[in-house]
Formats: structure tokens, sequence, C-alpha cells
């Protein structure tokens, strides 16, 4: 339903997971002596009993140098962990036009996906229901996440659905899906009914 | 064709949210040495100072090169993997996509499991390929009840359409008595 930053962490993982390798690697063998002597591009690898750090410069330097990359570093840290906040990325507002284009209707998606999840609700076996709607009035993007019994026929309920939906969409805003993408969840609390219809045949017997 | 994908491989937000927080963590001690030493406490500054100036061949940084560089290939290895998609496809004819999450699909055969006449409880967890279901019974006759159980459940996973159904494996134990 709602978008993850899969491909940013992934990302991130391998850039991180690559520096902290390879400088881990390193600085293991420059301490084993194994790069004793020998040079790279013109850079000389130091030896095992040189010190990891000697800083040139003086400590009002090292000191700005430690805020500007601490900044840095900590802007990235956050902006990183904001995109862990899963998105939704609906449709801010679906404009409805006139055919004779003198006409301008806003809904907003909100009262549209409510409206969708209650119908959805109402279908047998299906026990809750959720929806989200991208994209435009003239290409719809539908996802819904249907909650349904243990004992409810998946494929009945799947097409159920998109008979439903095709067919509220197309009275409401005169328009088939772009695309519906239909989760399905499964509980095991069944179905509450709050109320419940005895046919008098039933009674009789 | 849809902005949403209708299953999902693992966002590895775990890794990413520990590896954040310590590169956070990495920078405020950073922004804090740094704006100690310019109002004119150096005491951190003198500290970090002092841990640079250990040997490349110092113990100490010895077992830390070794653990950045196990991190670092673990963080590697939790990118590449791509790890199991969230729910099986459900082949159906219309415009939908449709698709059964895993967890929904763990109940629904726990659910059937427990229905089936001798078994006492039933677990169920998804592998790779296979619905893993462990019951336990307080019958002494364990392999009709496994056969049973097998193909009640592969007969309900039939039924729901999946694109790719996965077999059914049970296991049975017996309650001591």
């Amino acid at each position: 339903m709602r978008h993850t930053a899969g491909r940013l962490n992934r990302a991130w993982l391998i850039i991180t997971g690559s520096i902290l390798l390879v400088g881990g690697a390193l600085a293991a063998a420059t301490g084993l002596g194994l790069l004793e002597g020998r040079s790279f591009s013109g850079l000389r690898a130091p030896g095992r009993d040189q010190p990891v750090l000697a800083p040139a410069a003086g400590d009002q330097v090292l000191a700005g140098a430690l805020l500007a990359a601490g900044l840095v570093l900590g802007i990235l840290a956050v902006l990183w962990l904001l995109a862990q906040v899963p998105r939704k990325h609906g449709a801010s507002t679906v404009k409805l036009e006139d055919p004779d284009g003198k006409g301008l209707t806003l809904v907003e998606p909100a009262l549209l996906e409510d409206a969708i999840s209650t119908r959805i609700e109402e279908l047998d076996d299906v026990t809750g229901a959720r929806t989200v709607i991208r994209g435009s009035s003239r290409t719809p993007d539908i996802t819904v996440r249907a909650t349904t019994t243990c004992d409810a026929a998946i494929p009945y309920v799947v097409t159920d659905i998109e008979q439903h939906i095709r067919h509220d969409l197309r009275a409401s805003l005169g328009q088939e899906p772009a695309s519906l993408a239909v989760e399905i969840d499964v509980r095991a609390t069944p179905k509450k009914q709050s109320s419940v219809t005895v046919e008098a045949v039933a009674l009789d017997a | 064709m849809s902005s949403t994908t209708i299953r999902r491989r693992p966002a590895r937000t775990i890794p990413a949210i520990l590896c954040a927080a310590l590169l956070l963590g990495v920078a405020s001690t950073a922004v804090w040495t740094g704006v100690t030493a310019l109002s004119g406490d150096a005491a951190f500054l003198d500290a970090a100072k002092r841990v640079g100036a250990s040997s490349w061949s110092s113990q100490a940084v010895l077992v830390a090169a070794a653990l950045a560089a196990l991190a670092g290939a673990l963080l590697v290895v939790a990118a590449l993997v791509p790890g199991r998609y969230n729910a099986y496809l459900i082949d159906h004819d219309g415009i939908a996509r449709a698709a059964l999450r895993n967890a929904g699909l763990e109940t629904l055969l726990t659910a059937r499991a427990n229905t089936i006449d001798g078994v006492d409880t039933a677990r169920t967890t998804l592998a790779a390929r296979t619905v893993d279901v462990h019951i336990t019974t307080y019958l002494l006759d364990r392999n009709d009840l496994r056969a049973t159980v097998t193909g009640i459940l592969q007969h309900r996973l039939d039924e729901l359409g999946l694109a790719r159904t996965p077999r059914v494996s049970v296991s049975v134990s017996t309650h001591k008595r």
C-alpha cells in the first residue's frame, strides 16, 4: 500500500558497506604489515608502526573540519532516517472537468477511498478494506488491501472487488481504473454482522 | 502501468535505521568535538588526537579494522541479497493484479489445519518454495494424519489460484502422555 525506501536503503547500504569493508581491510592490511613499502597511484602505504592520524593542521582548522564533516554526515543521516517513514504518495486532489469545459469539480481522494473501502467491506467474507488512489481522474490508479476470513474463496473475492471498483469508478469518475492492485490479507476473526435477516421459511422449519 | 508494485521484497529498513543511527552518532560526536574545541575547550579534540596517535599495528586499531570490515561485509550482503517477496501472486483474468500476503496465507492454512480432526495445534511457516506446517496431535498414527493434513491443505492451496502454488510439507509430533 505505502511506498518504502527499499532502493534508497540498498544503494546506501552498498555505499556505506563498501567504504567500511575496503577501509577496514586496508587498515588491517597496513597494521599487519602486508602493504609495507608498497605504493598505489603515487601514494605510499604507511608503515605499520606509524600513527593512524598525524594531523599537520592546527587545532582550530582541525576543529572546523570536524564540525563541517559532522554537519554534512549528520544531515545525510537524518535524511536517511526520515526516508524510512512509509509514504502514501496518493493523489492530491481528483479534478473532474465538465465535458463542455465550463465547470470543474474538486474531490478529496480520501472521500473516494473511504467510499470504495466501505463498498468492499460489504462483500461476503471481507472483514476490512483500505484503499489508496493515485494518478488522476482520467487515469486512476487504485490499490486495495482487503482482509478476508479464513474460509473465503479468494479468487471470487478478487473478482468481486474488481467488479465493484470498475462499476463504482465508472459511476463516479466516468473512467475505468488505469490499473488496479488488490492485496489480500487473511485474519482468523470471522466477519461481524450487525444484523441478520432470518426468512420465515427457515423459522417454520 | 501502475506506480504501485503488488508485492515487494524487504526494504532493509532495520539495517538502514541502524546504519543511519550509527552515522548520526558519529556525526554528533564530531560536531560536539568541533564546537567545544572552537569555543576553547580542547579536551575532546585532545582525546581524539590521542586515539589517532595509535600506531597501525596496535591491537585496538586491528580489532577496530576487523570489526569495520565485518560490518561492511554484512551491510553489502544485506543490500545485495534480494530477500523473499511479501506476497504470492494470484492468477486472475481481469484487469486487476492480485496477490495474497504471506502472513495471510500462513493464517489461512493454520486455521484450516486446526479444523482437521486429530490436529491439536498447528503452526505454519513459509519457506522459499514450500509451506511448512507443523502439527501436534494426541493420535498415535502420525503417518495417516500427515497424509490427511497434506492432502487437505494442498487442496486448499490449489483453490487459491496462486500463480506459483507452493508445496505443502507437514511434520507431525505426538504429545507425550
